[in-house]
């Protein structure tokens, strides 16, 4: 009776102890980055209140604030005269018009509506 | 005992004095003591057989606990052993290009996925709202689902518990097409990148990284094993466009023009803001625009939008499912609407109308 209670008291102990020390294995990080112990270890990646949770909503957008492509026969908008200022980036040539997004059908040929 | 008797007896002259008994009883206390000095080891072993007698049971008990808990020790590491695999095997995530093509399409946003605390109510949201159906797949603890429009993989939501005490906000995750994760994860670390994931091979989907950018917006870079999506043009309710909201779209463009090589367009702004436009393959990849101003609070993120025919009845819809609206619909630049809206989780995403005219073609 003693030897049995002795032997599934080292089996619960041992089972136990890495049920409670196996999280410590997983590497949490501070609202980024991932759980080491999960096979994908996607996290959560937006602090929290990104979204206009606090302070002023998501949004403020003027009537100028544009962010889609643009369509068939986008020709590169004029930004006004002079030469553009400098930039940390490389601006595509003048020549180049501004595309658009792919307009084929997975059939096949230009998708009309 | 005389031996003992004549050597004691000209050993002490004190004994000298004695009357015979007392000399006797004398001469046994000395006895016993000379028999106890000439054979210790024999009396320790008579002490100590003693003492084994009496601890005998006792040391019985340790051996046996040590060999109850060798027992012990030996199933415990067997179910470990048993779940280790379960718990520790790959997450293995159906090919993103079925069958495998060898295109690819560096800088294309060719996949997004969902972390979320609860993935029936994404699921049940996303379902009602864009007519996705999902596959779930369990390995390695994590619960995932596959979500497909018309037998075409459109995106991941993996399911996470919000840790007690916390808040965290569930998001799309943007993952931009690279031929090498590792030689993107240089150069992008190079130029001021953080990575949150390393580089990992992820079973049937290639390899993968996520960072976040200089300017702190995250993404992802996949290498998939199976090649990127063809491009075509998105059905209503597959994934269309993106855009980089950001604090300074100059420096971020440049940052992504090194990792990606995109052709960067300027386009026209409001004063103090910029707009850009981010190109690979003579494709149109994403936007990058200025932050607000007027929302200091607000990250630099990516956003992603789907593919809607009607923006606004859209998101009457998406607010009769449970979600929000947070930018209502509005004529963008290419004379559709757009929307930002989130789901009821608080994951934010875009709608896009395409309107119902042949768009640019481009003949490669």
């Amino acid at each position: 009776m003693n030897i049995s209670l002795l032997r599934w008291s080292a089996i619960a102990f041992v089972i136990g102890l890495f049920t409670v020390l196996s999280p410590g294995c997983a590497v949490y990080g501070d609202g980024y980055g991932y759980d080491g112990g999960v096979g994908i270890g996607l996290d959560y990646y937006e602090p929290y209140g990104a979204y206009g949770g606090w302070g002023p909503g998501y949004g403020g957008w003027g009537p100028g604030y544009h962010v889609g492509p643009f369509r068939d026969g986008a020709h590169r908008p004029d930004r006004g005269g002079g030469h553009p200022p400098p930039h940390a980036h490389r601006s595509a040539p003048a020549s180049h018009p501004v595309p658009s997004i792919p307009s084929r059908s997975r059939s096949g040929g230009s998708r009309r509506h | 005992m005389r031996t003992l008797d004549a050597k004691s007896s000209s050993r002490s002259g004190s004994d000298q004095g004695c009357s015979p008994a007392k000399r006797q009883q004398k001469i046994a206390v000395a006895a016993n003591s000379v028999e106890t000095t000439m054979h210790p080891q024999r009396s320790l072993n008579l002490i100590d057989s003693i003492a084994l007698n009496k601890s005998r049971p006792r040391r019985m008990q340790p051996n046996r606990a040590r060999h109850c808990f060798r027992q012990g020790l030996l199933a415990a590491l067997l179910v470990v052993a048993g779940a280790a695999p379960v718990i520790a095997s790959p997450l293995q995530l159906p090919a993103l290009v079925e069958p495998a093509s060898q295109e690819h399409h560096v800088g294309k946003v060719i996949f997004v996925e969902l972390v979320t605390p609860d993935l029936a109510a994404a699921k049940q949201f996303y379902a009602g709202l864009f007519g996705w159906t999902f596959r779930d797949i369990q390995a390695g603890g994590t619960e995932y689902a596959e979500a497909s429009l018309d037998g075409r993989p459109v995106a991941g939501l993996i399911h996470k518990d919000v840790p007690a005490g916390e808040h965290r906000q569930p998001a799309w995750l943007s993952f931009i097409a690279v031929r090498d994760v590792d030689a993107t994860k240089k150069i992008a670390v190079q130029h001021g990148a953080k990575v949150l994931f390393e580089p990992r091979s992820i079973p049937n989907r290639g390899r993968e990284a996520v960072f976040a950018d200089p300017q702190g917006a995250i993404f992802a870079v996949l290498a998939s094993s199976s090649g990127d999506p063809p491009d075509v043009l998105a059905a209503p309710g597959e994934w269309i466009w993106s855009s980089l909201i950001t604090s300074d779209p100059d420096t971020d463009a440049a940052f992504y023009q090194t990792l990606f090589d995109y052709e960067v367009f300027d386009l026209p702004a409001d004063e103090g803001a910029q707009h850009l436009m981010l190109a690979s393959d003579n494709y149109a990849r994403a936007s990058a625009n200025t932050l607000p101003a007027n929302r200091p609070n607000i990250h630099p993120h990516w956003l992603n939008y789907v593919h809607v025919e009607d923006a606004v009845k859209m998101t009457a819809k998406l607010v009769a499912l449970g979600g929000r609206v947070l930018v209502e619909p509005r004529v963008d630049r290419h004379g559709g609407k757009v929307a930002v809206v989130a789901d009821p989780l608080g994951a934010r995403f875009g709608l896009l109308e395409w309107p119902d005219t042949e768009s640019k073609e481009v003949t490669k």
